[in-house]
């Protein structure tokens, strides 16, 4: 009976896992699509879309970790097993790069992209309160992650 | 000791009066910010988010147990009667009262009410932004008004001295009669013109103290805008617009909200064996309040069920025909912005060579040649009317702008939020 128990935990631990593993590699395959298409201006609706999804990932995984303390709390613990630059090159598009989306998605003054796009900086400040402080202080002190 | 008091009286009225007939300066931001806060529309707009807001409170705590006296005695009696059921009967019977938790249909409504909450902030952000793009209009326009008074009162002014030229020349026989009186009917003209353009920038200012929350009699008087530098325009393309203007209308994500909902009114018909809900959806559950719920699985129910999905059948047809009438508009509007841009370089154009042609009829008839008179008035009317369309086409890039900037919220209708913030926190 405790080897069950115990083995219900574990797959239980291992699904949990699985789950955030699962949002963060959906996330960098976002990232590497909306960064294909940085500088292919204009943009029209496919380029549109691509940038859209993206940003809004960002926006949603924040927000998940933000008001599920569940999941922040196993977010944490699979970070500490994890490398930060590694995590943060992964999931978070370059400053250069997010400034230049900027830049390409403004034409005739008008700003033409999905508005995720400007709540960008915001989406990582709330990234900065989900961390625990030994991974917050990491990932101050990680490039990748500026 | 009399004479005082009535001083002190009249001094007090002049102040009243001065007062009440005090105009009131007022820029673009201040109209932003006053209907944002100030207007009525909007304002009742705020308040029927903030009872969505609560709705949602609402249905989240009747999920918890209420106290229905009378159900409870009921109930008790049974259980005391030992009727068909006995105390188990009883119990069940006010299940939807002790444990409303245990009626998914409850949960059902909570789940909808988030999502009309979240329609209701779209209807609100929409109905702001018309609000202000209308109250930015009438500034625009009380502002191309008063600029055609001002042009209107100096052509009037180089008329009358012409008028005056004239009149003597007739009177030492230079010129034949009929020229001043012509001259004398252009000026009547112009007055008439005058008068009812007077009458018009004050109705506008009217409407938009209206708009801005001032109480009636208010007198507004409007600032004057950097305009933008018209040679530097360059044509607009629809395709850089479409995702924006479709991704950020309110009135396409109202229609999504409402889309999401129905799928929680499905649910309510599968789950009814477990008992039906009788809370209310709230203001724009409206759409789903007719939908055919029982309370208890009967053989009425995939009739029911084939009901919600024509109806969410319906309002994905209603969301298509929204984003076409988004589109409609802005290839519309780009093809206007555009046709003004190829034409203001035509009318700066047609304003210079009208004004040349009308002043040297002027210097013609100041060295005192005789002047065919409908040459004269031919060519100030075609002034009058070249500048006014110039006027006119410099304040519609204002506008076009504008509505540009509604469609896809960008510059003042980013503040869509904030504004629905500041009253929030007014209202508390």
């Amino acid at each position: 009976m405790k080897i069950l128990i115990i083995l219900c935990i574990l797959c239980g631990h291992a699904f949990a896992q699985s789950d955030i593993v699962q949002m963060i590699s959906d996330t960098a395959s976002l990232r590497i699509e909306a960064e294909s298409i940085v500088g292919t201006t204009p943009y029209r609706a496919t380029e549109h879309q691509i940038i859209k999804n993206y940003f809004v990932r960002i926006k949603d995984f924040v927000d998940q970790l933000k008001e599920n303390a569940r999941k922040k709390r196993r977010f944490n613990n699979y970070l500490e097993s994890q490398e930060m630059s590694k995590f943060c090159s992964g999931i978070f598009i370059g400053v250069s790069d997010w400034e230049q989306i900027k830049i390409d998605c403004t034409r005739n003054r008008f700003f033409l992209c999905a508005e995720d796009v400007n709540e960008y900086n915001e989406s990582k400040k709330i990234f900065f309160e989900i961390l625990s402080d030994v991974l917050l202080k990491i990932f101050q002190n990680t490039s990748e992650c500026q | 000791m009399k004479k005082l008091l009535i001083m002190i009286f009249s001094l007090w009225c002049t102040l009243i009066w001065a007062q009440s007939n005090q105009e009131i300066k007022i820029d673009l931001k201040q109209v932003v910010n006053k209907v944002s806060t100030e207007n009525y529309s909007v304002y009742q707009n705020s308040l029927r988010v903030y009872q969505a807001k609560e709705g949602i409170t609402v249905a989240r705590m009747n999920l918890l147990p209420r106290l229905n006296l009378w159900k409870l005695a009921s109930a008790a009696a049974e259980i005391f009667a030992g009727g068909p059921a006995g105390a188990a009967g009883g119990a069940f019977s006010i299940v939807e009262d002790i444990a409303p938790f245990l009626v998914p249909a409850n949960w059902f409504r909570v789940s909808q009410s988030k999502l009309f909450y979240q329609a209701d902030l779209e209807g609100y952000k929409a109905l702001w932004a018309n609000e202000v793009l209308t109250a930015k209009a009438l500034y625009h326009h009380i502002l191309l008004d008063s600029s055609l008074k001002d042009h209107i009162l100096k052509s009037r002014k180089d008329l009358d001295e012409i008028y005056h030229i004239v009149r003597v020349r007739e009177t030492f026989g230079g010129l034949t009669q009929n020229i001043s009186q012509e001259i004398k009917i252009r000026l009547l003209a112009l007055d008439e013109d005058l008068r009812a353009l007077e009458v018009l920038i004050s109705e506008e200012e009217s409407i938009l103290a209206f708009l801005m929350g001032y109480p009636s009699g208010t007198k507004l008087k409007v600032t004057l805008i950097e305009m933008p530098d018209y040679d530097s325009l360059e044509h607009l393309v629809y395709e850089d617009f479409d995702f924006r203007a479709l991704d950020v209308s309110p009135e396409v994500k109202q229609f999504q909200f409402f889309i999401n909902a129905a799928d929680y009114a499905k649910k309510e018909i599968y789950y009814s064996f477990l008992g039906a809900s009788s809370l209310s959806r709230g203001l724009n559950g409206g759409v789903f309040d007719n939908l055919p719920v029982q309370a208890g699985l009967g053989f009425g129910a995939g009739a029911s069920i084939r009901i919600v999905k024509t109806q969410k059948e319906i309002l994905k047809a209603q969301k298509k025909a929204v984003e076409e009438t988004v589109r409609r508009q802005l290839k519309q509007l780009i093809n206007n912005y555009n046709l003004d841009v190829d034409n203001y370089k035509n009318l700066n154009e047609r304003v210079s060579l009208t004004k040349n042609r009308l002043k040297q009829i002027y210097q013609r008839i100041q060295f005192g040649e005789n002047i065919d008179s409908l040459q004269l008035i031919e060519s100030s009317r075609n002034l009058i009317d070249a500048e006014t369309a110039l006027f006119s086409v410099m304040f519609r890039f204002l506008n076009s702008e504008d509505k540009l900037s509604r469609l896809i919220f960008f510059g003042d209708y980013a503040k869509a939020k904030e504004a629905l913030k500041l009253i929030q926190k007014e209202q508390r």
